[in-house]
């Protein structure tokens, strides 16, 4: 991808309000694309990486924040190098909570958006529960 | 500290041997400064009105990196001449097609635009490398160029300035939670001239990591579901910058990745899906580490084993517990259940069940009049009102008892997922025995002239260096509906073949099968595989 098809691709994304679609975009390689063709140095660690929950945190932030994006530029803000991980994290996040779901649509929670959110964070307090 | 860890290893599900087990890194830190390209623009044209550029005579001069280029205005442009023509555009490609068929100029992009600066037609050169170019002055006979009416608007050059790098690398070691698994290693950040600011530094830790894992070798007197400890390991990675100053390193903070578990299945690229299936998905029923039918028939006395992947998941969690069912031909006869319990209550592991006819679970559990039972691993799922309901964690196995009167060997081998899969060969084709001989000469008895000890000494002697029994089996026909089992058993890196001692105690004995090429389908022919093999100790000698 070119740094101008990575940007019309985003156009594309904001035009149908798809934050997770710009979460799944936001990889080290179009990072790479960004920081390459705009020269920017590479930003200092913002994510421990050993600690899931704050991951969790970070990606939440970073999802916010894409959410509220509305231009390309704003957007590209977050093609940077301290952000790729808390987006790749953010892609599992995301297929998670898209499977518990279905799951609980299927069983008949009913608030099958709001309950998924929580169990997914519980899945991951227990994953992070099995770091050293 | 300019190094980012950028992508990792999945968290979320286990990670197959496969494929690359990659960390990457972005880094700058081996650049002090990145370089530029030689840029230099010449416009044409004048101030009072752009565009137009007043011609200038035949056999003026321009001079440029110290090759004269002269005015000829009867021709457009040849290698060393150029048409100074009233438009500025035209005259301003025509020194660019000049420059482009000049030797001299091969290094460079040659193009013409409008320059921002000046509103000129211009020709603008651009290396295509990062260094300095001492002979790029401005040399040239402009006077006579304007002296004769000729203009040369603008001129700018800005020199190419080669990139400047650090002696930098990254140290990296991989860990499980008990230390160090590997050595530490050195990885190069690749410069790219073209993509100065950033280096991508790829970690493979693959090759480490498979060394790791492996399957536990097949248990028959297993009785209940067991972990498999060691089809999983959970590892990360420390990494961090060295500098070398005066080939002195210099290290910077030491980055220490999450865990990441990785497991001992591998999956054809066809199998899209990889772990997704075995791993805790919604509301799908977990498969089984193996991609044999749920529903196969299995000879009255036969042992097999499974593997599943065991994690608490959010819809379907501990306590764990697997069922057998049998079945009759009135219905269901029995139901059978034994715990999966994890001490340290982590789970996150590979478990193994038996599920032949052979083994103590079914054996001992199975009714008369079975004909064939079912295998489930049940979990439990949290629902709305906090209470808890039995719920299928895996998909349902079936086994339907057959005969098999024609068993003539049962050997366990390892699935590509990792699981001890059963195949019965019906036929014991041939047996042999495998020498490899060596031969040596003694001298003749020749003074032995009554004959008695000249033909029994000296002369030529042989022995056996080492001898192997080995047996060549044939399988039951192939077809479509078994062909993916037998192509799975022929490229199986562990065997085992069931066995009985002189005392007879059942035991398994490991065997090897010769490396070479297997047809498993010949068009016109009933395709069976024929296969040698021997233990994996040799027959010993006298």
């Amino acid at each position: 991808m070119t740094y101008q098809e990575l940007q019309a691709e985003i156009q594309d994304l904001l035009d149908a309000s798809d934050t997770k679609g710009i979460i799944q975009i936001l990889t080290p390689i179009n990072v790479a694309i960004v920081i390459a063709t705009e020269e920017i140095q590479i930003g200092e660690r913002v994510v421990p990486y050993t600690n899931l929950t704050s991951l969790e945190s970070d990606y939440n932030a970073l999802f916010a924040a894409l959410d509220a994006a509305t231009t390309v530029n704003a957007v590209l803000l977050y093609f940077r190098a301290e952000y790729a991980l808390t987006a790749q994290f953010g892609r599992e996040y995301i297929e998670t909570e898209d499977y518990t779901l279905e799951a609980l649509t299927d069983a008949g929670f009913s608030n099958p958006e709001a309950e998924s959110q929580v169990r997914t964070s519980a899945y991951f307090s227990y994953l992070n529960s099995l770091q050293i | 500290m300019p190094t980012q860890l950028v992508s990792q290893p999945l968290i979320n599900r286990p990670n197959q041997k496969n494929g690359p087990l990659l960390w990457q890194f972005l880094t700058d830190e081996h650049i002090i400064s990145v370089g530029r390209f030689l840029e230099v623009s010449i416009a044409f044209g004048n101030s009072t009105n752009p565009g137009v550029f007043v011609a200038a005579a035949d056999g003026d001069i321009l001079v440029l990196r110290g090759v004269s280029f002269t005015v000829d205005n009867s021709v457009p442009y040849t290698a060393t001449t150029f048409k100074a023509d009233i438009s500025s555009e035209d005259t301003a490609r025509n020194v660019a097609e000049m420059l482009k068929l000049n030797y001299q100029f091969k290094d460079f992009s040659i193009s013409v635009d409008i320059d921002s600066d000046s509103s000129q037609w211009a020709v603008f050169l651009k290396s295509y490398e990062k260094i300095i170019y001492s002979d790029m002055d401005v040399v040239t006979d402009w006077d006579a160029l304007l002296m004769t009416g000729g203009s040369v608007y603008g001129f700018s050059i800005l020199n190419g300035l080669p990139p400047v790098l650090r002696d930098y690398k990254m140290w990296y070691q991989v860990f499980d939670p008990s230390g160090p698994v590997s050595s530490m290693r050195r990885a190069d950040a690749p410069f790219l001239p073209n993509y100065p600011f950033v280096s991508v530094i790829r970690i493979d830790a693959n090759e480490t990591a498979r060394g790791l894992v492996y399957t536990t070798r097949p248990d028959l007197l297993q009785t209940e579901p067991v972990a498999d400890e060691n089809y999983q390991r959970l590892i990360y990675l420390k990494a961090g910058n060295i500098i070398l100053i005066n080939c002195e390193p210099q290290f910077g903070e030491v980055i220490q990745t999450a865990q990441i578990m990785f497991v001992n299945a591998v999956f054809q690229l066809h199998e899209t899906l990889q772990f997704f299936p075995h791993a805790p998905n919604g509301n799908l029923d977990i498969r089984f580490l193996t991609n044999r039918r749920d529903d196969l028939s299995i000879c009255g006395n036969a042992y097999e084993w499974v593997h599943i992947w065991m994690e608490k998941g959010i819809w379907k969690t501990a306590p764990f517990k697997v069922q057998y069912k049998f079945y009759g031909t009135s219905g269901l006869l029995d139901t059978f259940e034994q715990d999966i319990e994890d001490d340290t209550d982590n789970y996150r592991k590979a478990w193994v069940v038996p599920i032949g006819t052979a083994n103590l679970p079914v054996a001992n559990n199975k009714p008369p009049g079975t004909t064939y039972y079912t295998v489930q691993v049940i979990a439990t799922r949290v629902l709305e009102d906090e209470s808890t309901l039995d719920t299928p964690y895996s998909q349902i196995i079936t086994r339907r008892l057959a005969s098999c009167n024609c068993k003539a060997a049962e050997v366990y081998y390892l699935e590509d997922r990792g699981s001890w899969r059963t195949v019965i060969f019906e036929k014991l084709e041939a047996r042999e025995t495998r020498q490899v001989e060596i031969e040596f000469e003694r001298e003749l008895n020749w003074n032995d002239t009554a004959g008695p000890f000249l033909y029994t000494e000296g002369g030529t002697y042989n022995q056996a260096q080492l001898a192997e029994a080995v047996f060549i089996l044939s399988s039951e026909k192939i077809t479509e509906y078994n062909r993916d089992h037998y192509e799975q058993f022929v490229r199986s890196q562990e065997m085992y073949i069931r066995s009985t001692t002189e005392t007879g105690r059942e035991v398994i004995r490991r065997i090897l099968i010769e490396r070479s090429t297997y047809r498993t389908f010949e068009r016109g022919e009933v395709t069976r595989l024929i296969v040698a093999f021997r233990f994996n100790t040799k027959l010993q000698l006298q």
